[in-house]
């Protein structure tokens, strides 16, 4: 195999792996909310901004400008998007499940999709449309095999996101937090009666979406940049890989973003690397047509 | 219908023909383009206010509508005349197609879907720059003949347009099919086991809500915009139709129209102070209107209306 091709699959693996990123914070918040939250790319956005705020030194604290190293900002980034997450929980998204309100699917959309809106043109307002570059975590170029080198920035990336991955795996699977939230995906009321706060599992599914999205946006901000609108593929990308995983599905979440990874890039590679982004339509289309219930979710009714 | 509604709906129209002989050509250009999106708020509320259905493609259909006509038109010389039904008609058909495809599941594919269909809609027009001139702009004739642009003319087209739209509306709605799109909306299970044929109907309002848009953009930019770019297809053009419908009241034949006049006017008044400033306002509206006034500034007066039997309370068609 030439190295052309191998470096194509280990960047669709990498581009895999900060996909599962986005997608797992969106899975679990429907999981357990019913609620599709179109304003998780502007989470990501904000984790850009975030690191962007903390390590460039642009942001003066008492008159001393703020510039602490990018390693120590992505996880202060990471808690400022999760408390972000807890807000937006609190104020706009908790009338969805405890008032007594119409179709609060709709309710949840446009309200999320409004608040999308407001992040991206606040952002425009705040700080302009122009690209913003924060600090490299592991810079230069870095020898990986043979003649297949990549940018350190996307490897340490990659690499954290696996670790982050990991880590929400094991808090959702291995502890007895994650299981609450899994009853509670599984059915409100029965979750309830056992004696499971339902209300604080949303903000559970808000906070690791806002660290979860918040990381993503921060990792992949110096090699995309952060600008306004830098979380609206990724979060279209996001969307396709819960619907190609099944909705709510968190297994399914993490395969089918590494799926989209490999498609995109060779896709890129034998169709042409124009449509990259388009793939993920495409992958939509498929999945309606022959999967609809994704390739991890359970059969929905029919209409 | 009241008398107050007759009355009502007869001054809208009247001051709808008098107001652009009183204004200045770059004002009738506004009025054009607050009856493009009484258009397209009208039609995209015949989805999301009638039957329920969320959909982010309704921007998506207006450009496809333009640009369907506008690349006939650079292309293979097409006239504008019969460009802008051709443009009508594809953004119908696309519309069955989408409309197939993601309406036969419940939950929010469809939101989904269509967001990310205007998404690759944009970028394709974009990478086919070739065919499409991208984002340079693919430059389109003006719809009457050469010359300029008589914006008097146009604006008078818009509102033909807007009044057929809007009559076509009240007749589906205040119909049997109307009510058969309210069912579906308030319940789909129970309107299932009333014999209504839930993928049949959300599919028809889909097509018919497209058809507007496409016919709507594709004449709306024969005699108003010069220059199509895909640009002009970004979400943000379906964030205005969705908090014009919303603000305005969703559900009602009047609350679009309210909406999409008022946040125009806004919108020309916030021009001089930023670019982006009336977007992050309008979506602050949006977000206080459907959090505390979930049926728009419209719902809030007819229930005063109503309380005074100035407007009716029954609805005007009932199925014997």
């Amino acid at each position: 195999m030439d190295y052309y091709v191998l470096s194509q699959i280990v960047n669709g693996l990498i581009f895999g792996f900060i996909y599962a990123l986005i997608a797992l914070g969106l899975t679990v918040v429907f999981s357990i909310m019913r609620v599709v939250n179109f304003s998780h790319g502007e989470f990501y956005m904000l984790g850009g901004y975030a690191l962007y705020a903390l390590t460039a030194g642009v942001v003066t604290v008492f008159g001393i400008p703020l510039s602490i190293p990018t390693i120590l900002g992505l996880p202060l980034a990471m808690v400022g998007v999760a408390v972000f997450g807890m807000l937006v929980e609190r104020g706009l998204l908790r009338p969805v499940y405890t008032a007594r309100m119409d179709r609060p699917e709709e309710y949840a959309i446009i309200l999320t999709f409004g608040l999308s809106l407001f992040l991206q043109y606040g952002a425009l307002t705040a700080v302009g449309p122009y690209e913003m570059t924060p600090g490299a975590f592991w810079e230069g170029s870095k020898h990986v095999i043979g003649d297949l080198y990549l940018a350190g920035d996307r490897l340490f990336a990659a690499g954290i996101s696996a670790v982050l991955i990991g880590a929400t795996l094991y808090f959702i699977y291995g502890t007895w937090t994650g299981r609450a939230l899994m009853a509670t995906a599984q059915n409100r009321v029965g979750s309830t009666i056992v004696g499971i706060n339902t209300v604080r599992m949303n903000i559970t599914a808000m906070v690791l979406a806002g660290l979860l999205a918040g990381g993503a946006g921060a990792l992949l901000a110096p090699v995309f940049l952060v600008y306004p609108d830098v979380g609206q593929i990724p979060v279209i990308k996001a969307f396709v890989i819960i619907v190609l995983g099944g909705m709510g599905s968190i297994p399914g979440a993490v395969v089918a973003a590494l799926i989209l990874g490999l498609v995109e890039s060779l896709g890129s590679v034998y169709v042409s690397v124009a449509y990259r982004d388009v793939f993920a339509f495409l992958v939509l289309i498929g999945v309606l047509l022959f999967r609809p219930h994704g390739l991890f979710g359970q059969q929905e009714r029919r209409a | 219908m009241t008398r107050f509604q007759r009355a009502a709906i007869g001054l809208a129209l009247a001051g709808g023909l008098v107001i652009p002989f009183l204004l200045d050509s770059y004002m009738i250009r506004v009025a054009a383009m607050a009856l493009y999106y009484i258009i397209l708020a009208s039609s995209w509320n015949l989805l999301l206010g009638y039957a329920g259905q969320l959909s982010f493609a309704h921007a998506a259909f207006a450009g496809i509508g333009a640009y369907t006509s506008g690349l006939l038109s650079y292309h293979y010389g097409v006239h504008p005349g019969f460009g802008i039904f051709i443009g009508g008609a594809a953004a119908a058909g696309i519309g069955w197609c989408l409309g197939r495809m993601c309406l036969r599941t419940r939950g929010p594919y469809l939101a989904l879907m269509t967001l990310g269909f205007s998404e690759s809609v944009r970028l394709i027009l974009q990478i086919e720059h070739d065919f499409t001139r991208g984002s340079l702009g693919l430059q389109i004739p003006y719809l009457f003949g050469e010359g300029l642009p008589n914006h008097l003319l146009g604006y008078l087209v818009m509102l033909a347009l807007a009044i057929i739209t809007i009559g076509v509306l009240y007749l589906l709605v205040n119909s049997e099919k109307g009510l058969y799109l309210k069912a579906i909306r308030e319940d789909e299970d129970v309107a299932s086991a009333m014999g209504i044929e839930l993928v049949k109907w959300k599919v028809n309002a889909f097509v018919i809500s497209s058809l507007f848009a496409g016919l709507a953009g594709a004449i709306y930019a024969h005699l108003f915009v010069q220059v199509l770019a895909p640009q002009n297809l970004l979400l943000i053009e379906m964030g205005l139709i969705l908090a014009m419908t919303i603000v305005g009241g969703l559900g009602t034949l009047t609350g679009p129209i309210i909406g999409a006049v008022l946040l125009v006017v806004m919108w020309e008044i916030m021009r001089d102070v930023s670019p982006y400033a009336h977007m992050l306002l309008f979506a602050t509206m949006v977000i206080i209107a459907m959090k505390f006034f979930r049926s728009g500034i419209f719902g809030l007066i007819a229930s005063r209306l109503k309380a005074k039997g100035l407007i009716s309370k029954a609805p005007p068609f009932t199925v014997e």
